[in-house]
């Protein structure tokens, strides 16, 4: 796909570029077009090696790196929901419907809801009363739905104030095999292609919400009410606490852990321990709590 | 199997105290097998409801093991599992799950070890549990219990061997972690997260957005994340103000 196709959106095409994906800034999608509004997003263009293309303002057009595609419009939002819905409406770049298809092993309460198309259920899934299953959602084999859970939640997506950008959900939700989820979990359908996934052998205790587009790794622990913002990337064996928040595209290295009520805002680096609101290291909030005894 | 024994290796594992570490997985191994060897063989009683009762048809109450007494109050697209115990005048609002298992996961280097529940949930007389909130029932052979005239607000999480006191209030969005005590006319307020193991005391208040990770107590106000005093924690808060750098 190259932003030079899409010449019903207008404006100024400066560099054109070939991109797979959409997304946001903050996001973990490769080769992807994104939209920028806010000049505090620029310094992660530079960081980020994802980003393949970018639409945004004539204002700030200078400081794009000249190895991405730019083009130059009025409204970044508007032009980009546009692209988004011209993709959804050509059927060939986000996931495509199917037929469902749900294993005879498989027991499912007469109290679920499962939607008509485009579902997925491995061998031996328990799926308990009052859960319900949204369109273009795959569940690998053996897992354990509970009461309340709702998978793929679809409320549409705004991005702006003016109510006329709105973009449609066109992703789905992958789950592996043998995950755990417990009661009234929420996990959202992803907005873009990459789908909300979460992997083999994780554990979701209850109230747990997981934004769209997130990606949770192999054997983590996630414990009650603790909320997971969009596109953040958690890797494996990871444990977040109860009642954490770990905010919009933040990633989370290998073996983290994140202590109860904690919200993590930055980038959390494998193997440490982050504690507090805002989080930081856990040792220095410690010492830093034992002043006030 | 020993309480005290259970006890005494489950603070070792909490401590993280290298030596008894092994014994605790040993034991917990151990405990599992013997759940898996000796399933609950015992058949559960039909449910039994009350009289007085209002179920909204849309709620689901398993076909066994619940006991709900008179004039209680079930409405539309509650859950209530099997091992539960409603006293009388009991309310469960929308979307609220009761009963459901313990969660509770082990990890043994790469493997996480997940363990049956086998005890029971009980909620008193009067107690109210609002709008999708979820109440867990006991582990091992003990109950996890809502206490008379206690009210818990919405999306609130309690989990497995909590003991909540007579008249308590826990408002909207707190989660109260396993095994913590709860005592009489205690107050939890909006967002609080309570540690495993703690004891909130008698008429204790925990202030809103709390995260408690010690014991609280009676009469005491907490605040703040990680929780001290209350008005210790205004008095840091003045002098942050007070300051044109903050302390950190």
């Amino acid at each position: 796909m190259r932003l030079s196709e899409f010449t019903n959106v207008g404006g100024r095409l400066v560099r054109d570029k070939e991109f797979s994906s959409l997304g946001r800034v903050r996001d973990w999608q490769k080769n992807r077009l994104v939209f920028i509004t806010d000049s505090k997003e620029l310094d992660l263009l530079n960081r980020d090696q994802n980003i393949s293309a970018v639409i945004t303002y004539e204002s700030l057009a200078k400081y794009i790196p000249e190895s991405l595609g730019l083009l130059i419009v009025d409204n970044p939002e508007k032009a980009f929901s546009k692209i988004h819905l011209t993709l959804m409406a050509r059927k060939d770049f986000y996931p495509r419907d199917f037929k469902n298809d749900i294993s005879s092993d498989a027991v499912i309460h007469e109290t679920a809801v499962i939607s008509d198309n485009s579902v997925r259920i491995g061998r031996n899934c328990r799926i308990g009363p009052k859960a319900f299953i949204g369109p273009h959602t795959e569940i690998g084999d053996g897992v354990t739905i509970g009461p309340g859970t709702i998978i793929g939640a679809d409320w549409g997506n705004l991005i702006s104030n003016d109510s006329d950008i709105f973009l449609a959900r066109a992703g789905g939700v992958k789950i592996g095999k043998k995950v755990w989820l417990h009661c009234n979990c929420v996990i959202e359908r992803s907005i873009f292609g990459g789908l909300t996934e979460i992997g083999d052998y994780t554990y979701l205790d209850s109230l747990v919400s997981v934004g769209a587009g997130a990606k949770i790794g192999r054997a983590c622990i996630i414990v009650a009410a603790a909320i997971i913002g969009q596109s953040a990337c958690l890797d494996d064996e990871i444990w977040v606490g109860p009642n954490a928040v770990i905010a919009e595209g933040v990633r989370v290295g290998r073996k983290g852990s994140i202590s109860l009520g904690s919200v993590v805002i930055d980038d959390v680096p494998a193997g440490k321990k982050v504690t507090g609101n805002f989080a930081v290291d856990h040792m220095k909030f410690i010492d830093f709590m034992r002043r006030f005894k | 199997m020993k309480k005290g024994v259970s006890r005494f290796l489950r603070k070792a594992y909490r401590f993280g105290k290298d030596m008894a570490k092994p014994f605790a997985y040993i034991f917990f191994a151990a405990q599992e097998y013997y759940l898996r060897k000796h399933p609950d063989k015992e058949k559960l009683p039909v449910t039994v409801i009350g009289e007085g009762s209002k179920i909204h048809p849309r709620a689901f109450i398993a076909k066994q093991g619940v006991v709900i007494g008179r004039n209680c109050l079930i409405e539309a697209d509650a859950v209530i599992l099997e091992h539960t115990i409603l006293e009388d005048n009991v309310r469960v609002m929308q979307g609220s799950v009761i009963g459901s298992d313990g969660f509770v996961r082990l990890k043994v280097g790469k493997h996480i070890i997940s363990r049956h529940s086998r005890g029971k949930l009980i909620i008193r007389s009067g107690a109210i549990i609002g709008p999708h909130c979820c109440v867990d029932r006991a582990f091992w052979r003990s109950n996890t219990v809502v206490g008379n005239h206690s009210v818990l607000g919405s999306n609130i999480y309690v989990a497995h061997d909590v003991y909540i006191g007579d008249k308590c209030i826990i408002f909207t969005g707190a989660m109260l972690a396993g095994r913590a005590k709860v005592d009489d006319e205690a107050t939890v307020g909006f967002n609080c997260s309570v540690s495993n193991d703690l004891i909130i005391g008698k008429r204790a208040i925990v202030f809103p957005g709390s995260v408690v990770t010690k014991d609280v107590p009676p009469g005491a106000m907490v605040s703040g994340n990680f929780a001290i005093n209350h008005s210790k924690h205004m008095l840091i808060l003045r002098e942050i103000a007070s300051q044109s750098v903050g302390i950190l």
